[in-house]
């Protein structure tokens, strides 16, 4: 492919030119009025406890977002350790975490895009959502990692509910401060919104990797990946119902 | 941009004034009324408040500003479902008072056409509309909608020469 400058950008055939001179004249739009209602808008949305870390350059935002995330991640492995981390197979531990961490920052890179630049398309937004639980799926649905500490055995059988349960809630819980902080960083759009759902969700995996000593695949899949699909599928369901009630008023 | 970034309020009015007239002829094109190119048009320079501290000394604003202003005419008809461009709003389709025989061929060429741009697909309609309404270069166009200058030529080629098929009975008549 050539390198050299590019050639002139090729004018328009007189022929079709002509089809685009003026027709009638439109009425100027009134600049004025316009003007104040922008001044307007802004003025309200100043009162908005969000506007402050909207208007932040993006690479802020996003380093806002992240931090975040690193604040749970070191709070999981200082903090609330898995018991068994030492008899864990370390080349796993490192692979599901980059996995889900990745996926986690292009999450958050997504969500929080520039305004001035071309808005992600939805196919790629939608890439992104699904490998993300996808990955969290795989991460999840491997085959228990080892059974040589006593604190990974159980949580199936009759234990499955109330184990789960608890990892679940847990999950949800480190999930959320990514969400909400994402969301408050957020220019607004719908995908943003479901991309901040799929970045908690696998905040909340990432967390409970690092604090959930049970392998017991059965246990994984059910209270660790379900955490991920609740809030991808949660924050896509409330948005669909915002949306149909802003468009009802 | 610079004095606007930097805490001039009366900048942000100098910047409105010179760029409303231009954004409002882009969207007026892509919406199917006043009242909605109007508030895309407003909700742009909203935006472009909101990401001003994103704006890099001696970027060009205008691709800048196309772009928030494209992506949301997309969002636009994301929310309403997609739909075509309707024919033309009535009033401005009236014949000037008094009417003139040239003005009414204008402007029935312009109908013809917004319904030829109207079967375009979207990515070729965007390019048409930036590259020969707007006059922008191809460099820029394709900063707007993020696709290589390559891309972008390619999607105008085969824009015109739909168009040029499309319209070939008017074409073919005045050549």
């Amino acid at each position: 492919m050539s390198r050299g400058p590019s050639p002139p950008d090729s004018p328009v055939d007189p022929g079709l030119a002509r089809f685009a001179e003026p027709g009638p004249p439109e009425a100027p739009p009134d600049v004025e009025a316009m003007l104040q209602q922008v001044q307007g808008r802004i003025a309200r949305a100043r009162r908005s406890p969000a506007w402050w870390l909207r208007s932040r350059p993006t690479a802020l935002r996003r380093a806002i977002g992240l931090l975040t995330f690193a604040i749970i991640g070191v709070l999981g492995i200082v903090a609330l350790p898995r018991p068994d981390m030492a008899v864990y197979p370390m080349g796993r531990m490192v692979a599901s975490l980059a996995a889900l961490g990745v996926l986690l920052v292009l999450a958050i890179h997504q969500a929080l895009r520039p305004l001035h630049a071309p808005a992600i398309g939805r196919a790629k937004g939608l890439v992104v959502i699904a490998l993300a639980l996808l990955a969290t799926l795989v991460v999840t649905s491997l085959p228990p990692a080892h059974a040589a500490h006593p604190a990974s055995i159980g949580g199936t059988g009759d234990e499955l509910l109330s184990r789960a349960g608890a990892c679940f809630y847990f999950g949800l819980l480190l999930g959320l401060p990514v969400y909400a902080i994402v969301r408050l960083l957020d220019r607004g759009s719908m995908l943003s919104a479901i991309l901040a759902g799929a970045a908690a969700g696998l905040t909340g995996n990432f967390a409970l990797q690092l604090h959930c000593p049970i392998t017991a695949t059965e246990h994984t899949v059910l209270a660790h990946f379900s955490v991920a699909a609740v809030f991808v599928a949660g924050v896509a369901l409330l948005t669909r119902v915002e949306q149909r009630w802003k468009r009802s008023l | 941009m610079r004095a606007y970034v930097a805490g001039d309020e009366a900048a942000f009015r100098g910047l409105f004034e010179r760029y409303v007239p231009m954004l409002m002829r882009l969207v007026r094109r892509r919406l199917d009324s006043d009242e909605h190119a109007r508030e895309v048009v407003q909700q742009a320079f909203f935006q472009l408040h909101v990401a001003r501290y994103d704006f890099r000394e001696g970027a060009n604003l205008r691709p800048w500003v196309y772009t928030i202003a494209m992506n949301l005419v997309r969002e636009h008809y994301r929310k309403r479902t997609r739909r075509r461009e309707t024919a033309l709003d009535p009033e401005r389709s009236a014949a000037p008072s008094p009417p003139e025989r040239g003005a009414i061929e204008a402007s029935q060429r312009a109908a013809q056409l917004r319904e030829a741009l109207a079967t375009l697909p979207a990515s070729q309609r965007e390019v048409v509309e930036l590259h020969w309404f707007q006059e922008m270069p191809f460099a820029e166009v394709a900063a707007v909608v993020g696709a290589t200058e390559g891309a972008v030529r390619v999607r105008a080629h085969r824009a015109y020469k739909r168009l040029e098929e499309l319209l070939r009975v008017e074409l073919g008549g005045n050549r």
